[in-house]
């Protein structure tokens, strides 16, 4: 499922370089569309604000030390809270806050229940104000609007609550873990999978809500394996579209009018989620067209499994959210409990090095052939919780 | 000039531009007799007509091909289906802010009677499956009007309440997930009926339409002089016949007339017959002109605002029906701001936010006007937020001249 929340940097280029500098050259990359320019402006904007945001976040710091001694001292186990987007996509509650929620108990934390936001972050805001009411001692944390959640992780630094950032990095203030994926690999992955399967002709770009970060980076990694082929000639970007709150009729829409458009000659469609594959498939089968066309899809939905097993869809890359949430609750503990990260990877969000637990992504294609890909029945043997062999026919 | 809101049964008009000129004056005179809202109906075609043909330049003659027409024709069918209806609503003074929300939820409903797995598994049987769905749509209208008519609470604040909880139903019971019907409502988007049915259908329309037209005429020539026949009855049928005409030749030259365009325009004259030919239907006008003097003059408010409503409920089921097949599944987050774009094109085609005002045909070509936007847009792939500003600027400029006419009348 595709996160539609606000937030998530190009996380592999922030590791290597700190916010303040990154900010420049993350949009650098072309990419026709809205995105670059807006995407720069709104990053150069956040690098000047960044001086005094942390200017007053490191006087916060100071005082938040204090309260992780009083978490670690009591003997009362520790209460963390998870706060999700919402519950519009199944991998929140299903996935993420589901495995969260397992492995927290498994470390012998006592986690409250589960969070929405509702996609609200004036909510999210007073949701953590409440919860640190609640005296948490711990928090992880799913920012609708990764800016606008600065100013909440700051208050519960001031109130000595560590916080992990799940799926979205929140920059420029301290955290205390990253649980996330790269957004940018993910629409890499998609693009070389299908540049593999299609690597001449008239291609269809579909891509996610443009108000959305994740979309913006998805599209970024996606054109980045496709590049080359443009530039030689080789692909030609027939129909390229931000889909307005992923909807799937929209989608169906520009397909319809990229295939009057070519007379049916398109040779690939690079779309960036489930819910908007559905919609094109179908105006692929309206021509007789379905399965002779290669489509993408992300998040590893049932639904678009099973048209992935008729041949209709080609891929759905798939985030192994599960291990996202079960790495949280570890980053919380080692936060807690005091204890040295195991978390193999390092970011710097803007406020100092942070222990990362990057997720995997895999392609998930019929047969498992194709880049880094396996079968959709060794999918759903390894994640019999979220989808069973017996749900797909298989 | 006076011109009550509703034109056709306008009394003969005392013109201040007498004086002008005779000639000129006898013209107006004659114009005035003109129901209002045919004229706007009328010139909207126009802006219509100008847009397709720049589109028909813009993309080399690709616009009006009768496969894009058939595409644009489907694609429309939802939107213009809920403005027509919204019209009957909003012709109150009433508003409905749920669109977007209950039509995902029918949707829904329709895909959890078929799915074993996720839903209920009931029954694959289409005939059932419409009924259910229709059935829950007619529920969600009936609980708006209910609250509305009843219980007194504005229709915006009933229907925002259930923009909010319907989502929220539709997220609860699927927990995010999607469902699919499994292709078994798929024959809705994708059958088409044949050419010529589809040319027969619109050929007793348009005599239909023409014997209504000439009586209207004939009542008026009885009460009034100077009620020109070319405007009252020569100019609608040719506009429309034409009209008809050209969609006969497109169904012939592709596959014929898809189902959700039938449904359309059955919805369509449900509508039109029920606002023009039932007093039940003229009653909305009154009560959305006068709230006030309606109840003075017996009509039950209550009653009407209730039965509209609910009619309504039983739309959204049946644009639930032709979104689910059209993308094949149903995701609970679907049509967001549908109901947007719903009320910006009834408004467009004249329907008055603050009651009064509104014909069902208005509203669908207000809706056609805004879908050949985006058509045309998407054939020469604009960048999508580029067609937003078109659209919003187009709405704007609508709305602007739809407020000069009524202030010059």
């Amino acid at each position: 499922m595709t996160a539609k929340g606000n937030g998530g940097f190009s996380k592999s280029r922030k590791s290597k370089t700190t916010a303040a500098s990154a900010t420049g050259s993350t949009g650098a990359t072309t990419n026709p569309g809205a995105g670059p320019s807006s995407e720069i402006s709104r990053r150069q904007f956040l690098s000047h604000s960044s001086g005094a945001a942390l200017t007053a976040g490191a006087a916060a710091l100071v005082g938040s030390q204090p309260g992780f001694v009083r978490a670690a001292a009591a003997a009362k186990p520790f209460r963390v809270a998870m706060l999700l987007p919402s519950f519009d996509q199944r991998r929140w509650k299903a996935a993420d806050g589901a495995f969260f929620l397992k492995r927290a108990k498994e470390l012998g934390m006592d986690p409250l229940p589960l969070q929405s936001s509702n996609n609200d972050p004036i909510l999210q805001a007073s949701q953590i104000e409440n919860l640190l009411n609640q005296n948490i001692d711990g928090l992880v944390l799913v920012a609708v609007n990764v800016d606008a959640a600065v100013a909440s992780v700051r208050k519960a630094n001031d109130a000595g609550v560590p916080v992990v950032a799940h799926n979205y990095i929140i920059p420029n203030v301290k955290l205390c873990g990253v649980s996330a994926r790269d957004g940018v690999e993910l629409g890499r992955y998609l693009g070389k999978i299908l540049l593999d399967a299609a690597p001449k002709g008239n291609w269809v770009v579909n891509k996610g809500d443009e108000g959305t970060d994740i979309a913006r980076l998805k599209a970024e990694g996606g054109l980045e394996m496709i590049q080359a082929q443009i530039d030689n000639g080789d692909i030609k970007i027939v129909s390229d579209q931000w889909m307005r709150a992923w909807s799937g009729d929209l989608s169906r829409k520009q397909m319809e009018q990229a295939l009057i458009a070519t007379n049916n000659e398109v040779a690939a469609v690079l779309s960036y989620c489930d819910c908007q594959a559905y919609g094109i498939i179908e105006a692929l089968r309206a021509q007789g067209l379905n399965g002779k066309v290669p489509v993408t899809g992300e998040d590893g939905e049932p639904e678009m499994l099973k048209l992935v097993l008729q041949g209709d869809a080609m891929v759905t890359a798939w985030t192994k959210f599960d291990e996202m949430g079960t790495r949280s609750a570890e980053l919380i503990y080692e936060c807690l409990a005091k204890e040295p990260s195991k978390a193999p990877d390092r970011v710097d969000n803007g406020a100092g090095e942070v222990p990362w637990y990057k997720a995997a992504i895999e392609n998930i294609t019929k047969d498992g052939q194709g880049y880094k890909a396996k079968s959709v029945a060794q999918f759903a043997e390894e994640n019999p919780w979220w989808v069973t062999k017996d749900e797909l026919g298989l | 000039m006076t011109i009550e809101s509703q034109g056709r049964v306008a009394a003969p008009v005392e013109s201040a531009a007498d004086t002008v000129g005779e000639q000129r004056s006898r013209f107006r005179d004659r114009l005035a007799t003109v129901p209002v809202e045919q004229l706007r109906a009328l010139s909207l075609v126009g802006v219509l007509l100008v847009i397709w043909i720049i589109f028909q330049i813009l993309t080399d003659g690709l616009f009006l091909s009768p496969r894009n027409l058939t595409t644009l024709s489907v694609q429309v069918a939802m939107t213009a289906i809920l403005a027509a209806g919204i019209v009957m609503i909003m012709a109150q003074g009433y508003i409905d802010l749920s669109i977007g929300s209950a039509v995902a939820f029918t949707g829904m409903v329709a895909t959890l009677v078929i799915d074993p797995t996720r839903g209920l598994g009931w029954t694959t049987d289409p005939v059932a499956i419409i009924a259910i769905t229709l059935l829950s749509g007619l529920a969600i209208g009936a609980w708006q009007g209910f609250w509305v008519a009843w219980m007194r609470v504005p229709a915006f604040i009933a229907t925002l309440a259930s923009l909010l909880a319907l989502r929220g139903a539709a997220l609860t019971v699927t927990g995010g997930s999607t469902t699919s019907h499994h292709g078994t409502l798929s024959f809705l988007a994708a059958d088409f009926v044949p050419a010529h049915w589809t040319a027969l259908a619109i050929l007793a329309l348009v005599l239909l339409f023409a014997l209504v037209k000439h009586r209207d005429w004939r009542a008026r020539v009885a009460v009034s002089k100077g009620v020109s026949f070319l405007a009252h009855v020569g100019l609608p049928v040719a506009v429309l016949a034409i009209f008809g005409i050209g969609a006969s030749l497109v169904a012939f030259s592709y596959r014929g007339a898809p189902l959700p365009v039938v449904i359309l325009g059955i919805v369509v004259a449900v509508v039109t017959f029920v606002m023009s030919r039932m007093s039940f239907g003229r009653r909305l006008y009154a009560i959305g002109g006068n709230p006030a003097a309606a109840r003075y003059a017996g009509v039950n408010i209550e009653w009407h605002c209730f039965l509209v409503f609910a009619f309504m409920g039983v739309l959204y089921g049946v644009a639930g029906l032709i979104l689910v097949s059209r993308i094949g599944v149903a995701v609970p987050t679907a049509g967001t701001g549908l109901e947007l774009t719903v009320i910006a094109a009834a408004v467009i085609g004249g329907t008055s936010l603050f009651g009064g005002m509104g014909t069902a045909v208005g509203a669908v070509i207000g809706a056609l006007l805004l879908e050949s936007l985006n058509n045309g847009m998407g054939l020469m792939n604009v960048e999508s937020s580029f067609q937003l500003i078109v659209n919003g600027m187009v709405l704007l400029v609508a709305v602007y001249f739809d407020i000069r006419g009524r202030k010059r009348t």
